[in-house]
């Protein structure tokens, strides 16, 4: 029998799992902050490996999350100086210009609760079914099915009442 | 329930305005560059910030001998190319030094371990590190590697190091002289990394022999070391700074 050469567990895991965290991270927080987080992802996968399931994309997600929510909870801190810093540099009237290719979507998503919206996200974005999605967040399958669905439809309705033409 | 909007709507809409659309993929080395960092565990983060530390590496010699009942089980020949599965060469050819196997007389269990299998703490005492010059470390130290003994396999054998094995399996590899050698950790400074980054690495041997992944290390001889899975790469992957082996990694780890 052909044995392939047997790559470290680790390693060829974590190769595969870079990508879909990439683009987990570019889709919730700014190109710097996704790649610290990234690889601040990777360092808590790496130390809890022993508990990486087979399937470890939802897993890493969550890992992820939560390394992301650690950051974003330590750069509003950082914020509140920022900010001051901030309105010393720029004149008032500017304002940053902020690349939304959908409105309207924006307004609708801005109609959900946090934990909703990303359930809707990991669902679009990720592509992850309740199961996964319950893995992530940390529901029930059953609660995100039925909070999923509920998002989804509110979203739908926004985005009706807007007529926003968008094909 | 929405009138106009199916799901399926919704979901093409939201692919759309996808954020991470336009996001092109990392390239090669630096993802391998990341997971490295990851299994040095420490953080990479931008290749502008430059965060060094020492880290501890685990001696892997241990390993070939797990992994040489893979061979057996299988039906290998022991011309894997595995560094796992194989002893350094007997010659000494790659590594410059003929002072033994690479593989222990090990009592351990013997038993292979993966990455996703917890590893025993008992190694994971970190020692302290001297001051390095020209670049002091920051004091900050992490342990990466427990590794197990187990029993030497004498039919187990290496084939040459080969270049695209060692890009494809190494995490790390230093160019790193060896500064000193206590008890079982042999500390080592870097004045090269091609996929890593330290200012010093510690390797734990823990093969209770002096002979560290096939070679025997030496104060102030300059070493080429590999490690996947912060595990050294035995087999020859590992060795003297020679020609023939920094020929491997040069091939391995083109310059950019």
């Amino acid at each position: 029998m052909d044995v392939e050469p047997r790559r470290t567990g680790f390693e060829a895991v974590a190769q595969e799992l870079i990508e879909p965290l990439r683009r987990y991270l570019a889709r919730r927080t700014d190109p710097a902050t996704a790649e610290d987080v990234l690889s601040e992802t990777l360092l808590v996968a790496w130390r809890r490996r022993a508990e990486m399931p087979t399937e470890p994309l939802a897993w890493a997600y969550a890992v992820a999350r939560n390394c992301l929510a650690n950051a974003e909870r330590a750069r509003r801190r950082q914020d509140r100086l920022l900010v001051r810093i901030w309105q010393v540099a720029r004149p008032p009237e500017y304002a940053p210009a902020r690349d939304d290719p959908d409105p309207a979507l924006a307004r609708a998503f801005s109609r959900l609760s946090a934990v909703d919206a990303e359930l809707v996200r990991l669902w679009a974005w990720e592509e992850l079914g309740p199961a996964e999605i319950a893995q992530v967040v940390g529901l029930s399958a059953n609660a995100v099915s039925i909070r999923l669905h509920r998002a989804r439809k509110k979203m739908k309705s926004v985005l009706d009442e807007e007529g926003s033409g968008h094909e | 329930m929405s009138d106009g909007v199916s799901d399926g709507d919704l979901r093409d809409r939201m692919r759309r305005a996808d954020p991470a659309a336009s996001l092109r993929p990392l390239p090669e080395d630096e993802a391998r560059r990341l997971v490295a960092g990851a299994a040095l565990d420490f953080p990479v983060v931008r290749k502008s910030y430059t965060r060094r530390v020492p880290v501890l590496v685990g001696a892997a010699a241990v390993v070939a001998l797990a992994a040489g009942a893979v061979v057996l089980a299988t039906g290998g020949s022991g011309h894997s190319p595995d560094w796992r599965i194989a002893q350094p060469p007997s010659d000494s050819s790659q590594s410059g030094l003929a002072t033994g196997s690479g593989v222990p007389d090990g009592s351990g269990d013997g038993q292979p371990r993966t990455s996703s299998q917890p590893r025993s703490t008992s190694g994971t005492t970190s020692v302290p590190v001297p001051p390095v010059s020209p670049s002091p470390s920051e004091g900050r130290k992490t342990t990466i590697a427990v590794l197990t003994d187990g029993p030497q396999d004498p039919d187990v054998r290496c084939r040459k190091p080969e270049a695209a094995f060692l890009a494809e399996h190494a995490g790390m590899a230093f160019e790193a002289t060896v500064l000193k050698i206590e008890g079982n950790v042999v500390t080592l400074q870097v004045q090269h990394a091609w996929i890593g980054q330290a200012d010093v690495i510690e390797v734990k041997n823990t093969t209770a022999s002096p002979v560290l992944a096939g070679f025997e290390p030496e104060v102030g001889r300059k070493y080429l070391v590999a490690a996947a899975d912060a595990q050294v790469m035995g087999c020859g992957y590992s060795g003297l700074d020679e020609p023939d082996l920094r020929a491997v990694y040069d091939e391995a780890f083109p310059k950019r």
